[in-house]
C-alpha cells in the first residue's frame, strides 16, 4: 500500500536517512523502532510531506506522492497524529472533531449554516465513543488529561477517514499501564476499522507484542526488517540496538 | 433554520428595534451621532478582529481598507453615476479587490512580517491617497461633500433618516459577521489561530482560508468607512493614516478579542473617552497612548475577556507550541 | 513617470555622482537606524515599533543641543546620549514586561509610547517645523566630482555612517560583548545558564539601538525638518530595509539601506510620484522570491 523506495534525506552535511526502502502492507500493522536520533520522525516527515527527501520515491497505491503538499497527501488518505499532543486548545473536544469532519467533507468555506448543525454529529460520536472519548465531548482541549488528549489526537486524525494512519510515540509520556490500553485501543481501532497502521515506539515489550512488522532504524537506515520473532534474533539487531542502546532507551523512557 | 439561528436573528431585529428608539427616548441629536460614530469605528475594529481574535493575524493596516471604503464610495457618488446602494455595493467590492491582492501577498507570512507588511501596504495607501489629488482631494480629502440623492425614499440628507440608515446597516453587517464567526468557516479560522499546522494536517487549505478572512475582514472594516464618510460627508486621508489602524487594534483588545461584542464594546469606549478628552485638551496622543500604556503593561485583558465563561487563555493569537518542537524531535 | 529623465541622468556623469551621492546618504541614515531595529530583533525577539520615535527625539535633542552650544558634535552626542537613556528608561519600565508575550502586547506598548513621545515633542518644541540649520563647519563650497555637485556635508555624513558601520561589525563579530550577543540571539537559555545575565544584555543591545537611531537624528537634524511623528516615515522605510536585508542581518541591513537609498535617489528622477511605490514593489520582489531577505536567517513565513 505504502511503499519507500531508496529514500535519502540530507540535512545540510548530515544524512538523516539513507537509502530507506519499506513496504507497509494493506492493513498491516507496523511497528518503526530505533534509538533516540535514528530518525523515526523525520521518516514520518517525509511521508506526510512536512519534507522533501533529497533522493528516492514514495508511491501509495504505485502512484508517487513526492512533491505533493502537506493537505494533497492528506486528501489520499494518509494522515498523522503527533508525538506531542498537536491540539486546538480553545476548542472542545467535539468541536475540534467537527472541525476536522468539516474540512474532511469539504464544508470550511460554509459561511451561512451554524456549524453545530452543520453535519450530523454521529460520525465524529462514533470515533470518540471509539476511542472512549465520549464522555470528553464538551470539555476543553486544554482541560483534557495528558491521555485523552493523545487519544483525541488520534481521534483527529481518524475523522479524516485515512487509509494509513502514522502514529508517532502514541504511548510517549504515559505511565506504563496507561501505555497498554493506549496500544489496546489502537489495535481496537486497527481491527475496526481495516486500516494500515504505521507506529513509532521505545517500548520493546509494546512492540513485540502489538507489532506485525518491525523495522529497525538506525542512524537514519534500516538496519532490520522483519516479523518479532526475525528480529528478535537478528543478531545486527541485538548488537546495533538491543545490546547497547536498549539500556540507555529503558532508562530513558523511565 | 436551527433554534439558535432563529433566535440570533431575533435578537438583531431587537437590537435594530431599541437602536432606533433611543434618540426618540430622550438622548437626542448628540446620543444619534456618538452611535453613529461609534457604529462606523466599531464595524472597523470587529472586521479587524476577524482575523486578530479569531485568526490570529495582526493587521495593522486595516485602516487602509476603512478609507478605501470611504473614498470609493464617496468619490462614486461625487461622481453621480450611481444610486447610494449601488454605490456600496461598488464600494465593497473595490476594496475586496484591493485587499485580495494584498492578502495575497501577506497572509502567507509570520506575524511579525504580516503585521509589518500591512502597516507598510497602508502607507503606501495613504501616500496614493495624499498624490493621487485629481480623484482624492490629496490633503483636503474630497471636498465639496458627498451628495447623496433619495433613494427608495430614504433621503440621507435628513438626520433622522441618516441615523435609521447607518445603524441598520451596522447591525446587519454585525448580524452578517456574527453568523460566519459561528458557521464552519469560522471554526477553521478557530483551528488555524490555535494550530496552524496541525490544520494543515487535518487538510485545510491554510492560505485559501486566511485569504479569504482577510477579504471578508477588509470588506466588513469598509462599511464603517462608508458610514463615517456618509456620517461626515466626506473623507480624509487621516482615515487610512496608521493611528487609525493603532486606534483599532486597542479598540479590539480594550474590548476584549475573545468576544465577539469585544472590539464594538471597545469602540462605544474609546469614541465616547474621544468626545470627553478633546474638550478638555488638545493633547488627545499623550491622553490615548498613556491609557495604551496602562492597559497593555497593568491590565493585559480587555473588558470581555473577564467576563467571559470558562478559563479561555488570555492570548488566543498564539498557536500551541509543541508545532516545531515534534518536527525536529527526532530529526 | 518621466524614464526619460532617468536616461538622460543615467548617461550624464555629473548626474549620477549627484544621485549616488545623496542615494548613499539617504541609505547610510537609514542604515543606523534600521542596524538597531534589525539587532534587537535578533536579539531581543520583539520587533520595536518605537525605533522611529527615538530617531525622532535624537534630531529634536540635537536641535536644542545645536541652540545653546552651537557646537554640532555636541548636538549629535546628545541625541545618540540622550535617545540611549530614554531607550534604557523605556526598556527597563515597558518592553521587558512583555518579552516573550504575544506580538499584539508588544505592538500596543510601543504604540502608546509612540502616541506619548510624539504629543509630549509637540509640547516641548511646539508643532511647527524646526530647521536646526548648516552647522558653520560644514559652510563650505561644494565639491565637484566629474562635474556633479556634492555638499562637503553629505561625505561627512556618510563617513560617520561608514565609520560606525565598521565598528559596528567590529563589536559584534570581534568582541567577547559581540560573542555574547549572538550567541543570546540563538540560545538565550543557555547563555543565562552560563551565568551571563541576559537581562543586562538586553537591555544594553537596546540602548546600542536607541544610540544609533538618536545619533542618526541628530546627524541628519541638518538637512531634515523636524516634525512631531517625523519617526513614523522612517521606521516604514528601515522596516521595508529589514525586509530586504533579512530580518536580524546587520550586514543585510547596510546593502539594504544603500540599495533603498540609490532606488530612492535615482527614483525621485525618473518616478517621482512612485518612489515609495518602487520601494514596496522592491520588497514585494524579495518576500515572493527570497523570503528569508537577502542575508537573513530567520524564516518570514510560517513552518
Amino acid at each position: 500500500m505504502l511503499t519507500l523506495d531508496a529514500v535519502h534525506k540530507n540535512f545540510g552535511g548530515i544524512k538523516a536517512t539513507r537509502d530507506v526502502s519499506l513496504d507497509f502492507p494493506k492493513g498491516s500493522l507496523s511497528a518503526i523502532i530505533g534509538p533516540n536520533g535514528a530518525g523515526k520522525t523525520t521518516l514520518f516527515n517525509l511521508i506526510s510531506a512536512q519534507i522533501a527527501p533529497s533522493e528516492g520515491a514514495i508511491t501509495l497505491d504505485g502512484a508517487s506522492i513526492v512533491g505533493r503538499s502537506r493537505t494533497e497527501i492528506v486528501r489520499a488518505g494518509v494522515v498523522r497524529a503527533f508525538q506531542v499532543a498537536s491540539l486546538f486548545p480553545t476548542l472542545t473536544a467535539m468541536q475540534a472533531m467537527t472541525a476536522a469532519r468539516v474540512s474532511y467533507l469539504g464544508k470550511s468555506f460554509g459561511m451561512w449554516r451554524p456549524f453545530d448543525a452543520t453535519l450530523p454529529p454521529e460520525r465524529a460520536m462514533e470515533i470518540l465513543a471509539l476511542l472512549d472519548l465520549g464522555h470528553a465531548a464538551n470539555t476543553q482541549v486544554s482541560a483534557l488529561s495528558h491521555g485523552d488528549q493523545k487519544l483525541l489526537d488520534i481521534g483527529l486524525a481518524l475523522a479524516m477517514e485515512p487509509r494509513v494512519l502514522l502514529l508517532d510515540e502514541p504511548t510517549a509520556g504515559l505511565g506504563p499501564q496507561e501505555r497498554w490500553s493506549m496500544i489496546e485501543q489502537i489495535k481496537e481501532i486497527w481491527r475496526a476499522l481495516g486500516l494500515t497502521i504505521v507506529f513509532i515506539e521505545h517500548d520493546m515489550d509494546i512492540v513485540f507484542a502489538t507489532a506485525q512488522q518491525i523495522h529497525v532504524l538506525v542512524s537514519g537506515a534500516v538496519l532490520a526488517s522483519g516479523t518479532p520473532d526475525q528480529v528478535r534474533g537478528d543478531q545486527r539487531v541485538i548488537d546495533a540496538y538491543l545490546g547497547t542502546a536498549l539500556d540507555e532507551e529503558k532508562e530513558a523512557a523511565q | 433554520m436551527t433554534r439558535s439561528t432563529t433566535r440570533n436573528a431575533l435578537i438583531a431585529l431587537a437590537a435594530l428595534v431599541v437602536l432606533l428608539a433611543l434618540p426618540h427616548l430622550g438622548g437626542g441629536e448628540k446620543l444619534a451621532d456618538y452611535i453613529i460614530f461609534a457604529a462606523a469605528w466599531g464595524l472597523l475594529a470587529t472586521g479587524l478582529n476577524l482575523l486578530i481574535g479569531y485568526t490570529g493575524l495582526i493587521s495593522f493596516g486595516h485602516a487602509m481598507f476603512f478609507a478605501s471604503g470611504a473614498y470609493s464610495f464617496g468619490a462614486i457618488m461625487q461622481a453621480q453615476i450611481m444610486p447610494v446602494p449601488l454605490a456600496i455595493v461598488a464600494a465593497l467590492i473595490i476594496t475586496g479587490a484591493i485587499a485580495a491582492l494584498i492578502g495575497a501577498i501577506c497572509v502567507r507570512l509570520s506575524e511579525i512580517y504580516f503585521a509589518f507588511l500591512t502597516l507598510a501596504f497602508q502607507m503606501f495607501f495613504h501616500s496614493i491617497l495624499l498624490s493621487w489629488v485629481d480623484v482624492t482631494g490629496g490633503d483636503n480629502g474630497l471636498l465639496g461633500g458627498i451628495p447623496t440623492p433619495v433613494f427608495f425614499g430614504v433621503d440621507l440628507n435628513q438626520p433622522e433618516h441618516l441615523y435609521a440608515f447607518c445603524v441598520t446597516v451596522t447591525v446587519l453587517a454585525m448580524y452578517l459577521m456574527h453568523r460566519i464567526v459561528s458557521s464552519p468557516f469560522g471554526f477553521t479560522l478557530r483551528m488555524i489561530r490555535d494550530n496552524e499546522r496541525r490544520a494543515i494536517f487535518l487538510g485545510v487549505n491554510v492560505f485559501a482560508v486566511k485569504l479569504t478572512c482577510f477579504v471578508l475582514s477588509a470588506v466588513f472594516s469598509s462599511v464603517g468607512g462608508i458610514i463615517l464618510a456618509l456620517f461626515i460627508s466626506g473623507a480624509y486621508p487621516d482615515f487610512a493614516f496608521w493611528t487609525t489602524s493603532g486606534e483599532a487594534i486597542f479598540m479590539v483588545m480594550l474590548g476584549g478579542l475573545t468576544n465577539f461584542f469585544g472590539p464594538i464594546l471597545g469602540a462605544l469606549i474609546l469614541t465616547g473617552l474621544n468626545d470627553i478628552v478633546v474638550t478638555y485638551t488638545d493633547h488627545y496622543g499623550l491622553f490615548l497612548g498613556g491609557i495604551i500604556l496602562l492597559f497593555s503593561l497593568g491590565l493585559r485583558k480587555g473588558v470581555l475577556d473577564f467576563v467571559k465563561p470558562g478559563g479561555r487563555k488570555s492570548t488566543p493569537a498564539q498557536p500551541t507550541a509543541d508545532a516545531k518542537e515534534a518536527t525536529h524531535a527526532d530529526a | 513617470m518621466e524614464p526619460a529623465a532617468l536616461l538622460d541622468c543615467l548617461t550624464s556623469l555629473s548626474c549620477v555622482v549627484t544621485q549616488t551621492t545623496s542615494g548613499l546618504i539617504i541609505g547610510m541614515l537609514f542604515f543606523l537606524v534600521a542596524a538597531g531595529l534589525t539587532l534587537i530583533f535578533g536579539v531581543l525577539g520583539i520587533v520595536n515599533f518605537a525605533h522611529g520615535a527615538f530617531y525622532m527625539v535624537g534630531a529634536y535633542l540635537a536641535y536644542s543641543a545645536y541652540q545653546v552650544t552651537g557646537s554640532y558634535l555636541v548636538a549629535v552626542l546628545a541625541g545618540g546620549f540622550g535617545a540611549a537613556i530614554l531607550g534604557v528608561l523605556f526598556e527597563r519600565f515597558a518592553i521587558r514586561r512583555v518579552y516573550g508575550e504575544n506580538v499584539l502586547l508588544q505592538l500596543l506598548v510601543c504604540y502608546g509610547f509612540v502616541l506619548v513621545a510624539d504629543d509630549l515633542v509637540q509640547i516641548i518644541w511646539g508643532s511647527e517645523y524646526l530647521s536646526m540649520g548648516m552647522p558653520q563647519a560644514f559652510r563650505l563650497p561644494p565639491v565637484f566630482i566629474a562635474g556633479g555637485i556634492v555638499p562637503p556635508f553629505y561625505i561627512f555624513i556618510i563617513t560617520v555612517a561608514a565609520v560606525f558601520a565598521a565598528v559596528l561589525w567590529f563589536i559584534i563579530e570581534r568582541t567577547q560583548y559581540g560573542r555574547i550577543i549572538r550567541a543570546t540571539a540563538v540560545n538565550p537559555t543557555m547563555v543565562s545558564a552560563l551565568g551571563i545575565p541576559t537581562p543586562l544584555i538586553y537591555l544594553s543591545v537596546f540602548a546600542l539601538g536607541m544610540f544609533l537611531a538618536g545619533m542618526a537624528g541628530g546627524l541628519a537634524a541638518p538637512i531634515r525638518a523636524l516634525t512631531p511623528g517625523m519617526g513614523f516615515s522612517v521606521l516604514i522605510v528601515s522596516f521595508v530595509v529589514t525586509v530586504i536585508g533579512g530580518m536580524g542581518s546587520v550586514t543585510g541591513a547596510l546593502v539594504a539601506s544603500i540599495l533603498i537609498g540609490l532606488v530612492r535617489s535615482y527614483g525621485s528622477i525618473g518616478f517621482p510620484l512612485f518612489v515609495d511605490g518602487l520601494m514596496y514593489v522592491m520588497m514585494g520582489l524579495v518576500l515572493v522570491l527570497k523570503p528569508n531577505g537577502l542575508l537573513g536567517r530567520q524564516e518570514a513565513s510560517r513552518p
